[in-house]
Formats: structure tokens, sequence, C-alpha cells
């Protein structure tokens, strides 16, 4: 099974094998264009076809590994961090462009085993790009937090991405980034809390000590609630 | 001589069970709220250290502080008296807002129906003397006499 997407940005930059001449195209149109060539992504990989097609792969034993994944996971969340410079996170702006991106990587996150959702964020985070983080780790959230009943890595997998998650928090370099991986752990919490006691008692001195114990406000408010909602497992 | 090999395996067994014993109560709680409590000094440390520097999160803080004490009430009850120090303290210095009034009043609520009436009553005792009394009181004890 071999995924990839190429989405032109910038018209000075290579479009070899493109079928369209771009380079005579206005950043006006070309912006329109990108949003057309995201729609159609975005509903090709929350397409049932799409779907059908990596569960039956899956089903076949065919030799499917999380990096034919990584770089389209990669590349949209690129496009995504492109439309989005200068505004933070905590800027409720809408932005289409981000919102087709999350349709799409939702696409292609919940036909995936939490294994390989879990193997994704791990590549993706050994590469550092701390721009992208945040909405790495959210969309991965959104898939851990609708888990399939027979999928049998969903304990594992838990706990790999919840370390994940630690590390980040336990860093706590980038505020916004350490704010939504604690919003992360709790949204986990309601879901895999009971069956991973264990895994999220572990994180509970670091939520102390890397959030609640953080200079940033919006930091020491996201530990309280991460706090406050693990409290009721 | 067999008497006393039996005897002292008797002994290894129940030595063995008594450990087995030990690590199943070291996680005793199949929730995990209450694994929370060996972290309590360090959270409630910051609870009470960063309510009056965030006045914007009091509210969290606060609706915070009365989970623990809804969820796990006898390891609370060593903060009760602070607790109560710092509602008194900022009532008195700070105009509140009408939603923080609530949840100070859903916190003591909560405080009093899940902490014992002595430790209740003994914590608010201990805070008479902090408070800022405008009018002359009465004395205490004469109070509670004529009740």
């Amino acid at each position: 099974m071999k995924l990839t997407i190429s989405i032109p940005h910038d018209p000075s930059q290579e479009a070899d094998g493109f079928p369209l001449d771009i380079m005579s195209y206005s950043q006006e149109k070309l912006r329109s264009f990108e949003r057309q060539c995201l729609n159609i992504i975005s509903m090709v990989l929350s397409s049932k076809s799409f779907q059908g097609a990596v569960n039956r792969a899956f089903a076949a034993g065919y030799d499917v590994s999380s990096d034919n994944f990584s770089s389209v996971v990669e590349k949209l969340l690129h496009v995504s961090a492109q439309s989005k410079k200068g505004i933070t996170l905590f800027d409720k702006i809408p932005n289409p462009v981000e919102e087709l991106v999350s349709t799409a990587l939702d696409g292609i996150l919940s036909g995936l085993p939490l294994q390989f959702v879990s193997d994704i964020v791990q590549n993706f985070l050994d590469t550092k790009k701390s721009n992208m983080t945040a909405q790495m780790i959210s969309i991965a959230t959104d898939r851990f937090t609708k888990p399939n009943k027979g999928d049998t890595t969903a304990i594992t997998s838990v706990t790999q991405f919840l370390s994940l998650l630690n590390a980040i928090i336990q860093n706590g370099e980038v505020p916004s980034t350490t704010a939504v991986a604690l919003e992360c752990v709790a949204r986990l919490s309601q879901v895999h809390g009971k069956a991973n006691l264990d895994a999220f008692e572990k994180i509970l001195p670091i939520i102390v000590e890397g959030g609640l114990k953080n200079e940033n406000d919006v930091v020491v408010l996201r530990s309280l609630r991460c706090l406050l909602s693990m409290l009721y497992i | 001589m067999r008497m006393m090999l039996s005897f002292f395996v008797l002994l290894d067994v129940c030595c063995l069970c008594c450990i087995f014993d030990l690590r199943k109560s070291a996680n005793f709680s199949r929730v995990l709220g209450p694994r929370i409590v060996s972290l309590l000094p360090d959270i409630t440390g910051v609870i009470f250290d960063k309510f009056n520097e965030y006045t914007a999160f009091q509210t969290e803080l606060l609706s915070f502080l009365e989970a623990l004490n809804e969820r796990i009430p006898s390891f609370m009850t060593p903060y009760v008296s602070k607790s109560f120090q710092l509602l008194f303290d900022s009532s008195s210095r700070t105009s509140q807002k009408e939603d923080l009034q609530q949840v100070k009043e859903h916190f003591v609520r909560t405080v009093t129906s899940n902490i014992s009436t002595d430790v209740c009553v003994d914590s608010l005792s201990t805070q008479w003397q902090h408070i800022h009394h405008k009018d002359k009181v009465q004395n205490t004890s004469h109070d509670l006499s004529d009740d």
C-alpha cells in the first residue's frame, strides 16, 4: 500500500510531475487551489472506500508499516502549520485549511490500529517538529478516544502514547504544546483511565511537577483541569 | 527434626503470603482518584500559594480543592483549617465576583458534609483570631453557653 500526497504551496517550489502549471498562479489563486486540493484529500481519506481498503490490507495480512502513513501525516501537518503562521494556539480564529487537514488526518488515523497511531506520533516526535506537535497529539488523541472494541493493541499503545505525552509535559519547553498535552491526558483518562490505572498513576507526579508548578498561567490551569478529570476516574 | 523443617516451611509460606498481601495493598485502590494521595502535600501547597497570586483562577483552584474534599475527605483533614483561612482571607481582601461567591458557598457545603463536624468546628475556631472584626465581639465561650 502506498499513499503519497503532493500539495503545491509556493509557486517557486519544485513542482515536477504536477499536472498543472502553478508557476503562473498568484498567491491568492494558489491558496484557493491549495484548499481545493485539501478538500479532495480530506474527502478521499475519510471515504468508506479508503477506510475499507485499509481494513482489507490489515485483514489480508499485508506488510503494512506505520512508515507508509507517517510521511502523509507529516505533509498534512506541514500544510496546516504553514497556514497558521502568526496565529497562536490560543486564538480562536476559524482556519479552513486547519479544519480540512484535521478531517484528512482523522480519516487516515481512524482506519489504523492504535499501535500504528502511537508509532506515527513517536516517529513524528523523534523528528522534533515542535510547531506541529500540538496538532499531532491532539488529532492522535481524537483517535485514541474512539477505540475499536476488537483492537488488541489498545493497552500497550495507550501506555506508549502516554509516555510520549509524559515527555512533552516533563520537558515543558513550549507552554502551548504542554497545555495541549495536558488536555490530551485528561481526555485519554476519561476513556482509558480505568483500564490503565498504573500508566495514568505514573503520569500524576509529572503533571504536578511539570504542569501545576509551571510558571505559565495557561499550563497551570490545564493541569488543574487534567487532575480534576483524573480525580473522578 | 522433620517437625522443625515443616515449621520453617510453613513460616516461609506465611512470609510469602504476607509479602503478596502487602504488594496487593500497595495498589489497594481500583480507582485513580485516591492514588493522588501521595502527592497531596505538593498539590495543596501549590493551590494555597497560587490562590491569592492567580485571582483569575480562584474559581478553578477552589473547585479542585472541593473535588479533593469530596473524593478523598479523610486525607484532606489536615488541610481543612488552611482552606478555611484561605476563604476568610480572600473574602476580607477583594471584592468578589458572584460566581466565586457561589463556588465558596458550595465549597463550604462540600467540606462540612464530607469532613467530620469535629474537624470542621476545630478548624473554624482556630480562624476566629485571624479574622478582622469590625465591631466589638463577644467572647466565644459566652456565645456557646448562650446557645
